[in-house]
């Protein structure tokens, strides 16, 4: 099976005058088509600085990462943009949404302008994250959990290869958290979701753990066999 | 379900955030009333003179130099020309018309009645009460608005001994009155030449067909001698008005670039200071995938809405503003103001330009260093 995201030895390094800080250094992984994965570690392990690298909001400075036989590096910063906006959905620590827009105008201010079947299936993924009844209310009405599981409709509504999802549950309680990662890892079937957290017990279904530490990959862990075959 | 524009659209941010939105709309709005009023104002002498003096581009006057009467020379000059039509001898009396800027002098022509019957008719002019003054009595007769620049209705007198710009020995009073495209006044030659004795004869002289005024006056300027007479034509008035305004005009397009600039400036501040308070939004929208271009399109066309909307506004309210004045202040005292005076227009247009550039460099400025993950990761 071919990974749908593959990284070589990459690394990313922050250089302060003459010294030069790893924020991920060194790391090779392969992330299948479909599935649910984690990365986890420490505060300030580098599991935010890798999910960067793998979705091209940030270069490695070494290494490369390829996604479906295309190489970030030689692309351009328009081309990575575009990649970000056609195959890849994220989900951020805090639901960033736009203040004067309602919950289905937030989702769908992610579909590509002349979508015509984008409102239909804004609308659908409301409803499967129970929050269609909100549809018409502004983000300032809305609770944390309630931003975040608009945050996952829109980062859904194109029909992404893959979700990236940096500690979507750090912000909400227990149970909104547990919500958030049903929904997020119900995508598994559709495509790669990749979720970084602290938090092992929102991990406890994933497919394949990274283990971070000092921006290394200190281990990778594959829990029990599940349905879907790795 | 009823398909619904796409929510980054310029109108739906204008309407959803009046806050922002509404504030910089009111600058655009207040500044193009007040370019477009001041320049209105300002060409209103233009449009004034142009209307005061505007019988001469119906004939030509010409008056003699350094003597009481035009050399045969001139005479010559005149009666030889092929396009010459009607002449009438003409003798001037003076009076005032109040403006905006002070009282501007003219003319009081004295014809017989046959030249009176003429110029009128030439000059488009009706009959709107009284009749036309008789020969060699003190009577005076003029346009409709002149009466009501000057107030003055039928039987009051127009010149007077104490009034030293509207001089007469013997008080010459209002016995009729005429409208039509421009404003004349008139009295009989028989009159001036009683009672001014240095007033000069001149001539009044028409070309065969309207249209060809402009043709027999340069013609005729370039025949008669300077030395000897005067020859006063409507594009001399175009030019000496043009002259004449030149600085004022230089003094208003310097104060309206100021303003334009100022208003640009502060707008562009303003667009800077929303751009940072929306900097997440901006942030998350270039890390899920938005083109800076697009953002910066996004933004620009956002300015643009406001501007066409400003722009929009404020020449309406100018329209109002100047219709108002016009109809309280203005027409009642024969003063002239053209609210639609699309001159006055062309002087709004740096603002759309200058305040979309300005915004556009302020916004650009940041989305160019916009590094999404630094913001998406500041923790608040
Ligand atoms: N812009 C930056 N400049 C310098 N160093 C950075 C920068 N961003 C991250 N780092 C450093 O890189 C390392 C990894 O950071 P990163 O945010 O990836 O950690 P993390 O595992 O996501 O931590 P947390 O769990 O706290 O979010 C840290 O030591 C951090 O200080
Ligand atoms: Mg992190």
């Amino acid at each position: 099976m071919i990974p749908a995201i593959r990284a070589c030895n990459v690394s990313l390094a922050y250089s302060d005058g003459d010294v030069t800080n790893y924020a991920v250094r060194d790391v090779s992984l392969e992330i299948p088509e479909r599935g649910f994965f984690g990365i986890m570690g420490p505060s300030g392990s580098g599991k935010s600085s890798l999910l960067y690298l793998l979705s091209g909001l940030k270069q490695a400075t070494a290494g490369e990462v390829i996604f479906r036989n295309r190489r970030y590096h030689p692309m351009s910063e328009r081309e990575i943009t575009q990649l970000r906006r056609e195959c890849f959905g994220f989900v951020f620590q805090q639901p960033f949404l736009l203040n004067y827009l309602t919950a289905l105008e937030n989702v769908l201010a992610a579909a590509p302008p002349g979508d015509s079947s984008a409102s239909e299936r804004a609308q659908e993924l409301l409803e499967t994250l129970h929050i269609v009844h909100l549809r018409d209310k502004y983000p300032y009405h809305l609770s944390g959990g309630e931003r975040q599981r608009v945050c996952v409709a829109r980062a859904m509504i194109n029909r992404p290869q893959i979700i990236f999802a940096d500690e979507p549950t750090a912000a909400l309680d227990h149970k909104n958290g547990h919500t958030v990662i049903d929904l997020l890892s119900s995508y598994r079937e559709r495509g790669a979701v990749i979720v970084v957290t602290h938090d092992p017990e929102m991990l406890t279904g994933a497919d394949r753990i990274f283990l971070m530490r000092d921006g290394e990959l200190e281990s990778v862990i594959e829990p029990a066999p599940q349905t879907s075959a790795v | 379900m009823r398909q619904i524009k796409h929510p980054l659209s310029p109108w739906l941010y204008f309407r959803r955030n009046p806050g922002r939105t509404l504030p910089v709309l009111f600058v655009i709005v207040v500044a193009v009333a007040l370019v477009t009023s001041i320049a209105t104002i300002v060409n209103s002498i233009d449009q004034t003179v142009m209307t005061m003096y505007g019988y001469q581009k119906y004939f030509m006057v010409v008056t003699p130099r350094g003597a009481l009467t035009v050399s045969d020379t001139t005479k010559q000059a005149i009666e030889s020309n092929s396009l010459t039509g009607e002449v009438y001898a003409t003798r001037p009396a003076f009076t005032t018309v109040r403006t905006v800027f002070g009282r501007f002098p003219t003319v009081v022509f004295g014809l017989s009645n046959e030249g009176q019957r003429r110029v009128m008719e030439r000059c488009g002019l009706e009959m709107v009460s009284g009749r036309m003054p008789a020969s060699g009595a003190p009577e005076v007769a003029l346009s409709v608005e002149m009466a009501r620049n000057k107030k003055l209705k039928l039987g009051d007198p127009v010149l007077t001994p104490e009034i030293e710009d509207s001089f007469s020995p013997i008080p010459a009073r209002l016995v009729g009155t005429f409208q039509g495209p421009v404003w004349l006044a008139l009295t009989s030659e028989a009159f001036i030449e009683e009672n001014f004795p240095v007033a000069p004869q001149g001539y009044i002289v028409m070309s065969r067909e309207v249209a060809q005024q402009q043709s027999l006056d340069s013609s005729l300027e370039k025949a008669i001698p300077e030395i000897d007479a005067r020859t006063w034509t409507y594009a001399k008035l175009v030019r000496d008005t043009r002259d004449a305004l030149t600085n004022l005009y230089l003094i208003m397009s310097l104060v309206i670039g100021i303003i334009v600039f100022a208003i640009a400036f502060l707008i562009g501040m303003l667009s800077n200071i929303y751009f940072m308070q929306r900097l997440p939004e901006f942030a998350t929208l270039a890390a899920i995938g938005y083109q800076r271009r697009g953002l910066l399109m996004r933004a620009l066309g956002e300015t643009a809405l406001l501007c066409a909307i400003g722009w929009l506004l404020g020449s309406l309210l100018t329209v109002v503003l100047l219709v108002g004045i016009r109809e309280i202040i203005m027409e009642p005292r024969g003063l002239i103001l053209n609210p639609f005076d699309l001159y006055a227009y062309r002087f709004t247009f740096p603002f759309p330009i200058a305040i979309s550039a300005f915004a556009l460099f302020a916004i650009w400025r940041h989305l160019r260093r916009l590094d999404p993950v630094s913001i998406i990761e500041r923790r608040q």
